[in-house]
C-alpha cells in the first residue's frame, strides 16, 4: 500500500539532492573545524615537531633530537622563569581569586548604591591600554618620586626599591596583576550571584542565618561552578602570563621578574631559536594541562554523581 | 536557492573569504614593481621600513632631489615607519611574503639576521660597492654591519659617546672637568660627599659594555669568535667592574634602572643639582636631553669623555646606530643602492642629514665641514658641539657582532642586578657570562 505521506515521484527529491542533504550539515560547521585545524592543531603538532629541532625561522630546522629537552631542564633562565610565574600564579589563584569574590559579594549586597558606577570602575583596568598601564605604574612604583614610596619618604623610612630590586619586583608585578585582573574576574563572581535565588536568602533569614552563615553555606556553595570555572581560567591565564611584566619590567632586573611565555618570547623572536622557543611552549602546555587536571579533580569534578 | 545549499555555502566562503584577503593587502607587495606608465617613462617603486620617522622623513626628501638623475623613470616611494621592523621582516621572509627594497634596522637587532647566514641569503653585500669610499668614513660605524667580512649596512649616526654636564656645579666647587677617569674619581669623590653625582648609571648591558668599549675591549673577533673571557678582554672586563663597583659604592653613580635612566626622575636630578652630568651618545642631546629638560637651556656644556690614565683605549665609546640594508629581493638593486648612497654616502648630504634630523654625520670631513664642528648651540652656552665630536671621532671604537651577540647580552643584563646588589663580584660576573655563552655556543654546533 501507498505511504498516505509519499510525495508523487516528480516530487520526490533526487539522488543528488539526499547526498547534498546530508553533507550540508557538515559543510556548514565545517569552518570552525577548517579554522580549529589551521590555526590550532595544526600549528600545536608542529610545535610538537619543531621542539625537536634547531630552526631559526628561515631556511631547513635542524633535528636535534631530545637535545632541546635535556637543555631545558639545564636552563637556569627557563627554572628562574617557572619559579617566577608559580609566585604570579599563585597570587592570582589565594589573592585574586579570593578578593575578587569579596568584591562581588560587596557589590551584590542590596544596601549598596550606584551598583554599575563601581562595577564599571573596577572593570576598567581591562579596558584600558597596556602601555598607558605601564607608564602610570612605572611612575607610581618610582623609588624617588613615588607615589607609592612617598608615604614611606614623608615617615622617614628608606624607599623601597619596587622595580630596581630582584626581591621586591615580584611584589610589584603581583600589584599590577591585581589591579588589572580582579575587576574582570569579579564580573565572573557577579554573574555567578545573581543567578542564586533570592528565596534562600529569605528562607534563611527567616531561620536566624547570619550574613556570615548565609554566605557560608547558600553563596559558596551555590557558586561552586563558577569558582571552579573561574579558578580554572585563572590558572591557565596566571600561566600564560606575558604582558604585564613585559611591559613593567621587560622581566628585569636581570630576570627577576621573567615568566615563561617572556622567556618562550625571547628565545623565540629575539634570539631566533623557533625550535627551543617550541620545547619551552610544549612543557608548558604540559604543565598548564597537568596543573588543570589536578585542580578538576580536587575540586571533584570528575567524580560521578551519586 | 535553497534548493542548492552547497552553492549557497561555498558563494558564501568564496565572499567571505575573498572579503577577508581584500583589506589584507602586503604593504610592500608592490615593491619594486615595474610598469610602462603613461607617457613612455618606466615606473619603479621603491619601498623602505624603518623604525624611526626621521629616517622616513629625510630619505622622502632626498629621493625627490636623486630622482632627477633619472628624468626616464617615474618614482613611486613607499617609505614608512614599522615598529619592530625586526619581527615584520622576519616574518614577511618566512611566509615568502615581500619585503621592502630597504630596511633600516637597529644595530641590535643585525645579529639575529647573521643566525644560519640568513644575513647573507637576504640581503645585498654592500662591500663592492662601498668600495674604497669605506676609509672616508670612522671604521668603527662599519663593523656592527658586517658579517664573514662582508658589509650589509650603512650607518645612520656617527653615535660616539661625550661627557655631558653642567659646569655649574664644577665651577661652585672649585673643580674642573675631569679629562681621565682618575680624576673622574678625585673630582666625584668631593661631589659625592654632597649627594651630587657624575654621571647616572643603568644596569643595562648595552650601556656597561659603552665603558668596556671606551677601555679596548672586545666580545667577539672579526671572525666572530667570542673572546670576552680571553685576555686582555677579560682583564679590561675587570677593570671596567672595578670602576663601576667604586662609582657605585662611593655614589659618584647615580643608579637609574629601567624606565628611570630616560624618563623624568633623571632629569630631576639634573634639575635639582644632585647629577652633575652624563656619559652619553651624540644622539642623547637631539633624542632626550633637550626635549626633557628644555629648561636647562645654557646650563649644559659637554667634553671628551675621561680617558685611561695608562693610555689605554678610545677618547671616546660608541652607543646605538642604525644600518640600512638593500634585500636581496630587491628587483632594483642599483637604484637603490644609488638612492642610499646618494642620501648617505655624499658629503653634502651627511652634512643635509644633521641639519634635518641632527644625526651627526659619520664621514669624517663631513663631520670636519664647518657647518658641523663650527656650529654652536645655545643649548650648550654657544659651544660647537661637533668640534668635541670631531676631535673624538676617528677614536671611535672597532667592534664586531655575532650571532651569539645576544645569548652574551642576556647573560650580562641577568647577571648585572646582582653585582649593582653588591652580591655577585667582578669576577663571578664575567664567569657567569663567559660559561653561559660558551654553553649557547656549544649547543649551537
Amino acid at each position: 500500500m501507498r505511504a498516505v505521506h509519499e510525495l508523487p515521484a516528480e516530487n520526490q527529491p533526487s539522488a543528488s539532492w539526499r547526498r547534498q542533504d546530508r553533507l550540508a550539515p557538515y559543510l556548514f560547521v565545517s569552518p570552525f573545524y577548517i579554522l580549529f585545524v589551521i590555526f590550532f592543531l595544526g600549528p600545536t603538532i608542529f610545535a610538537i615537531v619543531l621542539s625537536f629541532f634547531r630552526w631559526s625561522a628561515l631556511g631547513t630546522p635542524t633535528f636535534r633530537g631530545a637535545r632541546n629537552y635535556t637543555k631545558l631542564f639545564d636552563d637556569p633562565v627557563f627554572w628562574t622563569s617557572v619559579q617566577n610565574t608559580l609566585v604570579y600564579s599563585a597570587a592570582s589563584l589565594f589573592w585574586v581569586v579570593p578578593l575578587a569574590l569579596l568584591l562581588a559579594v560587596a557589590l551584590d549586597a542590596k544596601l549598596l548604591r550606584g551598583k554599575s558606577f563601581w562595577r564599571g570602575m573596577y572593570f576598567s583596568p581591562i579596558v584600558t591600554s597596556a602601555v598607558a598601564v605601564s607608564l602610570v605604574f612605572v611612575i607610581l612604583y618610582n623609588k624617588d618620586y613615588g607615589l607609592i614610596n612617598a608615604p614611606l619618604i614623608g615617615l622617614g623610612f628608606e624607599p623601597i626599591n619596587w622595580l630596581g630590586s630582584t626581591f621586591w619586583v615580584k611584589f610589584s608585578l603581583i600589584g599590577l596583576i591585581t589591579w588589572r585582573w580582579t575587576g574582570l574576574t569579579m564580573i565572573y563572581f557577579l554573574a555567578g550571584l545573581q543567578s542564586i535565588p533570592v528565596v534562600l536568602y529569605e528562607a534563611a533569614s527567616i531561620d536566624g542565618a547570619t550574613s556570615f552563615q548565609q554566605l557560608r553555606f547558600i553563596t559558596l556553595p551555590s557558586l561552586r561552578p563558577v569558582i571552579i570555572f573561574v579558578s580554572v581560567i585563572v590558572l591557565i591565564g596566571s600561566w600564560q602570563i606575558f604582558e604585564e611584566p613585559y611591559i613593567l619590567t621587560q622581566g628585569g632586573p636581570g630576570n627577576a621578574s621573567i615568566s615563561i611565555v617572556q622567556y618562550l618570547y625571547s628565545r623565540g623572536i629575539q634570539r631566533l631559536e623557533f625550535g627551543y622557543a617550541s620545547t619551552v611552549g610544549v612543557t608548558l602546555f604540559g604543565v598548564v594541562f597537568t596543573l588543570s587536571l589536578l585542580q578538576l579533580y580536587w575540586f571533584g569534578v570528575f567524580r560521578s554523581e551519586e | 536557492m535553497t534548493k542548492h545549499p552547497i552553492l549557497v555555502f561555498t558563494l558564501v566562503l568564496i565572499l567571505g573569504l575573498a572579503a577577508c584577503t581584500g583589506g589584507a593587502a602586503p604593504t610592500a607587495s608592490d615593491a619594486a614593481g615595474d610598469a610602462a606608465a603613461e607617457g613612455g617613462k618606466q615606473q619603479v617603486t621603491i619601498s623602505m621600513w624603518t623604525h624611526d620617522q626621521l629616517y622616513v622623513d629625510f630619505f622622502s626628501d632626498r629621493a625627490a632631489v636623486w630622482e632627477e638623475n633619472y628624468p626616464d623613470i617615474e618614482f613611486i616611494y613607499d617609505f614608512q615607519q614599522v615598529p619592530d621592523v625586526f619581527t615584520k621582516v622576519l616574518a614577511n621572509l618566512a611566509s615568502g611574503e615581500p619585503v621592502p627594497d630597504l630596511i633600516g634596522l637597529e644595530q641590535g637587532a643585525f645579529p639575529r639576521f647573521m643566525k644560519d647566514d640568513i644575513i647573507a641569503s637576504k640581503f645585498v653585500s654592500l662591500t663592492d660597492l662601498i668600495g674604497g669610499e669605506r676609509e672616508d668614513f670612522v671604521e668603527g660605524r662599519w663593523t656592527p654591519y658586517m658579517h664573514n667580512g662582508n658589509i650589509y649596512g650603512v650607518e645612520s649616526a656617527l653615535s660616539a659617546t661625550i661627557y655631558y654636564y653642567q659646569p655649574a656645579i664644577f665651577e661652585e666647587y672649585g673643580l674642573e672637568v675631569p679629562t681621565t677617569w682618575d680624576e673622574f674619581l678625585d673630582v666625584g669623590e668631593i661631589l659625592a660627599q654632597d649627594g651630587v653625582a657624575m654621571l647616572p648609571m643603568t644596569n643595562s648591558s648595552s650601556y656597561v659594555l659603552m665603558f668596556f668599549l671606551q677601555r679596548g675591549g672586545q666580545f667577539f673577533d672579526e671572525q666572530g669568535n667570542f673572546v670576552f673571557g680571553e685576555e686582555p678582554n677579560r682583564t679590561i672586563a675587570l677593570e671596567v667592574l672595578q670602576l663601576l663597583r667604586a662609582g657605585l659604592d662611593s655614589g659618584m653613580f647615580h643608579v637609574a634602572l629601567g624606565g628611570d635612566f630616560w624618563g623624568p626622575p633623571l632629569f630631576n636630578a639634573y634639575a635639582e643639582g644632585k647629577l652633575a652630568g652624563a656619559i652619553m651618545p651624540d644622539w642623547y642631546s637631539e633624542a632626550v636631553l633637550k626635549p626633557q629638560a628644555a629648561d636647562m637651556e645654557g646650563q649644559w656644556r659637554v667634553a671628551p669623555m675621561p680617558v685611561w690614565s695608562d693610555g689605554k683605549g678610545h677618547t671616546t665609546s660608541v652607543w646605538g646606530g642604525t644600518g640600512f640594508a638593500i634585500t636581496s629581493e630587491s628587483e632594483n638593486p642599483e637604484l637603490v643602492w644609488d638612492l642610499l648612497h646618494f642620501s648617505y654616502m655624499t658629503k653634502e648630504n651627511q652634512i643635509l642629514r644633521f641639519e634635518m634630523i641632527q644625526y651627526y654625520p659619520h664621514m669624517i670631513e663631513a663631520l670636519n665641514d664647518p657647518r658641523i664642528s663650527e656650529l654652536t648651540d645655545p643649548y650648550y652656552g654657544d659651544q660647537a658641539i661637533g668640534s668635541v665630536l670631531a676631535s673624538v671621532a676617528e677614536d671611535t671604537p672597532i667592534w664586531y657582532q655575532s650571532q651569539f651577540r645576544d645569548a652574551f647580552q642576556t647573560e650580562f643584563t641577568a647577571q648585572l642586578p646582582a653585582f649593582f646588589e653588591g652580591t655577585t663580584t667582578d669576577e663571578e660576573l664575567i664567569d657567569a657570562v663567559v660559561e653561559v655563552t660558551n654553553k649557547e655556543i656549544a649547543d649551537y654546533q
